[in-house]
């Protein structure tokens, strides 16, 4: 079971991808900031980490940044959930596995969370 | 900050809008009952949230093209204040923090606070007065919204949060934001002033008090009854 930490400080749209990665078979821990996912990185031992770009305290390119500086989660999977475009230019999107875009294709939700 | 950032801006947010509202219709169907139930009531918010968020934008873009047409009718004060609390209230800007309402400030209790202007573009400025108070918050913290008149039957809105801003800053309220900066130096409340003097020609002012800064509207008080 692949466990997934979701990061998004909108409480519906943890609602939701918790509730869609639950329905693949997926354990879920959720939280509303940067700062708290930073937190609860060794206790939670995430094998992947979806997060929203936006968000008011540490947006999700920065908080990528500051995961791949600690040495245990230099490689984890991060992958960013957004309905902004891939061609943005204002955030480091390079620090990122890869992009699940807004509305959420389910073919590809599964395909990122599949157990390989 | 150019037009076109502040315009995919919108798209996004409208975007995320919907995308949540479509998240909701696909799972809810799968969930326990205490979670349907509070997808049920963020619906409602999200609803009011994309309704809110397209006439900020619609009010935003007509005033740039100066193309905002007043249609002035005589406006109960204390129940825009009510509308604009209850849109605010339930907006997804103001997840995990509180929207207040001090207690109305009348020369008589029976006094009833009329103003002739356009209702819509002063609910749509307030509006951005309170974005701005709720983009500069943290989580678990409040704004207060308030409505006061004084002795010269002048009628103030006023819209209060904690918060303090430095001495290097100060010139740059209310001018329009060369970043995209939230808070007084924002987009948000460049656009306030705009429209409450511009439109509704009257005036803004922002004050800073022990912690907390208050941006207020003020208007001649030209339709007052009591």
């Amino acid at each position: 079971m692949k466990r997934v930490l979701i990061v998004d400080d909108m409480r519906i749209n943890l609602m939701i991808l918790a509730a869609k990665a639950e329905s693949i078979g997926c354990h879920c821990e959720v939280v509303e900031s940067g700062t708290r996912a930073l937190e609860v990185l060794d206790t939670f031992k995430p094998d992947i980490i979806l997060t929203d770009l936006w968000m008011p305290d540490m947006n999700g390119d920065k908080l990528a940044e500051n995961i791949r500086k600690l040495p245990d989660y230099r490689e984890l999977p991060i992958f960013v959930v957004t309905a902004e475009n891939d061609g943005s230019d204002e955030f480091n999107m390079s620090v990122f596995t890869g992009i699940i875009q807004k509305p959420i294709d389910d073919n590809r939700l599964k395909e990122v969370l599949s157990p390989e | 900050m150019n037009e076109r950032h502040y315009e995919r801006k919108f798209y996004h947010d409208l975007l995320n809008l919907v995308s949540s509202v479509r998240g909701i219709s696909e799972v809810i169907k799968d969930v326990d009952e205490k979670t349907r139930t509070e997808m049920l009531s963020l619906l409602g918010s999200l609803s009011e949230t994309m309704i809110e968020t397209i006439h900020a934008r619609r009010l935003y873009c007509n005033l740039l093209g100066h193309d905002l047409k007043c249609r002035l009718a005589s406006v109960d004060c204390e129940r825009l204040l009510k509308r604009l609390t209850d849109i605010y209230t339930r907006h997804t800007l103001a997840e995990n923090k509180a929207v207040r309402v001090s207690p109305i400030e009348k020369q008589t209790p029976a006094q009833k606070i009329l103003l002739n202007t356009d209702k819509d573009i002063l609910l749509g400025a307030l509006g951005y007065g309170v974005r701005t108070a709720l983009e500069s918050i943290e989580p678990r913290q409040a704004i207060t919204l308030g409505l006061k008149t004084d002795a010269q039957n002048r009628i103030i809105f006023s819209i209060t949060f904690p918060g303090s801003i430095s001495e290097e800053v100060k010139e740059l309220v209310f001018k329009e934001p060369a970043g995209d900066k939230i808070g007084l130096t924002g987009h948000s409340a460049y656009i306030f002033s705009a429209l409450i003097t511009e439109a509704l020609k009257g005036s803004a002012n922002w004050t800073e008090h022990e912690g907390a800064i208050t941006l207020c509207a003020h208007f001649e008080g030209n339709g007052l009854t009591r």
